[in-house]
């Protein structure tokens, strides 16, 4: 696709701001460390302290990488999905993929009740949440496919994800009610998102799903293109539209239910980080917006983890409320002043 | 010998169009003979829900023939691959594109899309064929501007420009003239007729303005409920088959004026 500009001060700007939230969020926590250190340990000297260090290496660093993955994934995830479901409103929530990671998350604590106290015990390891919720996503997944297959209208696949979430979250309603208050806390925390409690093992494994997530959009980015046209056109220029259709599908679900297995069910990056990026960047070729995208969603969620923890307080908010409250009057605002969203 | 050197013709035997409504079969048209060479512009019209879109969308391979024969160069059309076919036939819907962000330069440069590498990167010579398209539609202001940005008349003009950017032998519109005044209506017509005689394209659109078409076709294909006919526009006139495209208590053509006029 041939494009009017390059944008490569626009990427220098982003990568730079990349950088710069980086370490800010680093820099920035419950315990107040000094920059020296900071960059000290991060460069791997010893640090004054070796609590600091501890702090820095096996917690804010962890959580910042945590963030870009997070952060860039889902607005990633959000793109595709608008360009796949003509749709600019549509993004990882609405295939219900997060509600199905919701799902099996519910199941899992609050059922754990009904499958009695050792059974229970024993599925409440911290692996079997990010297992629950990645099973929950892709199940979730699997029935969009199916439905994918048989319908042929994506209006009506979107509308097919909205009443899988519905149905979600009425179990989910059931579940809680009849569930005690440790679990319904222990679910409740969950579903706030976290950033933090993603250990090195565990980003290995968030950086393998996001990557081959991305690497499939990247193969994907001319039929992602050719479908800015229309199905029919697509299929006009060559496109195999099934191939597409499930290869993006595939790429969602991999970068959305990764990312929601490890940090909870995090709203609105996926849908306001894309189109605050097509405000800057007035193109519309996925081979551009791609890593405008991603780079724009590291540093939306480094910002909100970073007013997250409330530097110099002992409190940390709950991440998911950071985003959307972030999130929601920027898409309002994206409203009220173009009148419509565009994609 | 490539499929752009060989001599380009359309021919479409005994077909029938329609399409499958819970496994029943709905017949829309059929007995449809002709065959278009290449270099001519092929008109055709009928009234509303005759099968104009149906007939275009079997010959683009967007739907399956229900009976017939449909060959482009002596090869079935069933039997191209869908990057042949990205190769032979380019289209213009009457659907706008679905999204309303892109830049016309863009929009035009996704023509190329069937012959670009896995990441869409633009050679020389495809950069050479986008400006073309530009330059013959008489687009070259426009390019800097979005797709919710342009008229009807321009939208459709750069929608032209994108087929000639893929660069194929067939062009099918599907009622390209719509929502345009009759200035640009002619206007359109005026440029389709310099791609069939200047660029040597097979063009095949679909239209409801007869007079105009009438005008500029060499050959039209005029859809009555009984049979389908297809001849040159001054042979159609004398067989009288205008008069029976519409019912006649309203209007009726008139052979002298070869335009359709109000009745008492």
């Amino acid at each position: 696709m041939e494009t009017q500009h390059t944008y490569r001060t626009h990427f220098i700007i982003l990568t730079l701001l990349v950088v710069l939230f980086f370490f800010i969020n680093i820099s920035l926590g419950t315990v107040s460390i000094p920059i020296k250190e900071v960059f000290f340990s991060l460069l791997g000297g010893e640090a004054i302290k070796s609590s600091w260090q501890f702090i820095i290496l096996e917690y804010r660093l962890p959580k910042a990488i945590t963030a870009i993955l997070v952060g860039g994934g889902l607005a990633v995830s959000g793109l595709i999905m608008q360009t796949l479901f003509r749709n600019p409103l549509a993004g990882p929530f609405v295939l219900g993929l997060s509600s199905g990671a919701s799902l099996g998350v519910a199941l899992l604590i609050l059922g754990a009740g009904v499958f009695g106290g050792t059974l229970g015990g024993f599925l409440l390891g911290p692996w079997s949440l990010v297992i629950a919720s990645a099973l929950g996503s892709f199940l979730v997944l699997l029935a969009v496919l199916a439905v994918t297959f048989k319908v042929k209208d994506t209006m009506t696949i979107l509308i097919i994800g909205l009443m899988f979430g519905s149905v979600t979250s009425a179990v989910v309603s059931v579940l809680s009610y009849f569930s005690n208050a440790e679990q319904l806390q222990q679910f409740v925390f969950w579903s706030f998102g976290t950033l933090g409690n993603v250990s090195w093992n565990g980003i290995l494994i968030l950086f393998i799903c996001v990557l081959i997530g991305l690497l499939i959009c990247l193969s994907s980015i001319k039929s992602l293109n050719a479908l800015l046209l229309g199905e029919n056109y697509a299929k006009s220029m060559g496109v195999n539209l099934k191939k597409a259709t499930l290869l993006i599908i595939i790429a969602t679900s991999l970068l959305a239910g990764g990312i929601t297995a490890f940090a909870g069910p995090i709203a609105f990056v996926g849908l306001a980080v894309p189109h605050l990026t097509r405000q800057y960047f007035t193109t519309s070729n996925h081979f551009i917006l791609l890593p405008a995208v991603f780079l724009s969603g590291g540093i939306l969620m480094l910002f909100c983890d970073t007013v997250a923890q409330l530097p110099f307080s002992n409190f940390t908010l709950p991440i998911n409320a950071i985003t959307s409250l972030f999130g929601a009057p920027v898409v309002i605002w994206l409203l009220v002043r173009k009148r419509k969203l565009l994609f | 010998m490539s499929l752009k050197d060989s001599h380009s013709v359309l021919e479409v035997k005994d077909l029938s169009i329609g399409y499958f409504l819970k496994k029943k079969q709905i017949l829309i048209s059929k007995e449809i003979n002709f065959t278009v060479p290449k270099g001519e512009l092929v008109s055709i019209v009928g009234i509303n829900g005759i099968g104009k879109s149906t007939l275009l969308r079997t010959l683009a391979n967007m739907q399956p023939a229900l009976n017939g024969i449909v060959h482009l160069n002596n090869k079935n059309i069933s039997d191209y691959s869908s990057f042949q076919l990205a190769n032979t036939i380019s289209i213009v819907l009457t659907e706008a594109p679905s999204s309303k962000n892109l830049s016309v330069l863009e929009l035009i440069s996704l023509g190329r899309n069937p012959y670009t590498n896995w990441i869409g990167t633009l050679s020389e010579n495809d950069k050479k064929i986008i400006q073309n398209a530009i330059n013959i539609t008489e687009i070259e202001d426009l390019v800097n501007y979005k797709c919710m940005e342009l008229s009807d008349g321009q939208l459709q003009r750069v929608m032209i420009a994108r087929a000639l950017a893929q660069d194929t032998p067939f062009i099918l519109l599907d009622e390209p003239t719509t929502h345009l005044d009759i200035y640009h209506r002619a206007y359109l017509l005026k440029l389709l007729k310099k791609l069939a005689v200047e660029k040597q394209k097979t063009i095949i659109f679909s239209t409801q303005e007869i007079d105009l078409a009438i005008q500029v076709s060499n050959k039209m294909i005029v859809m009555t409920t009984d049979k389908v006919h297809f001849d040159q526009p001054d042979k159609l006139i004398e067989l009288g088959c205008f008069n029976t495209l519409f019912p006649s208590e309203t209007i009726q053509f008139n052979k002298d004026m070869k335009r359709f006029v109000l009745r008492d």
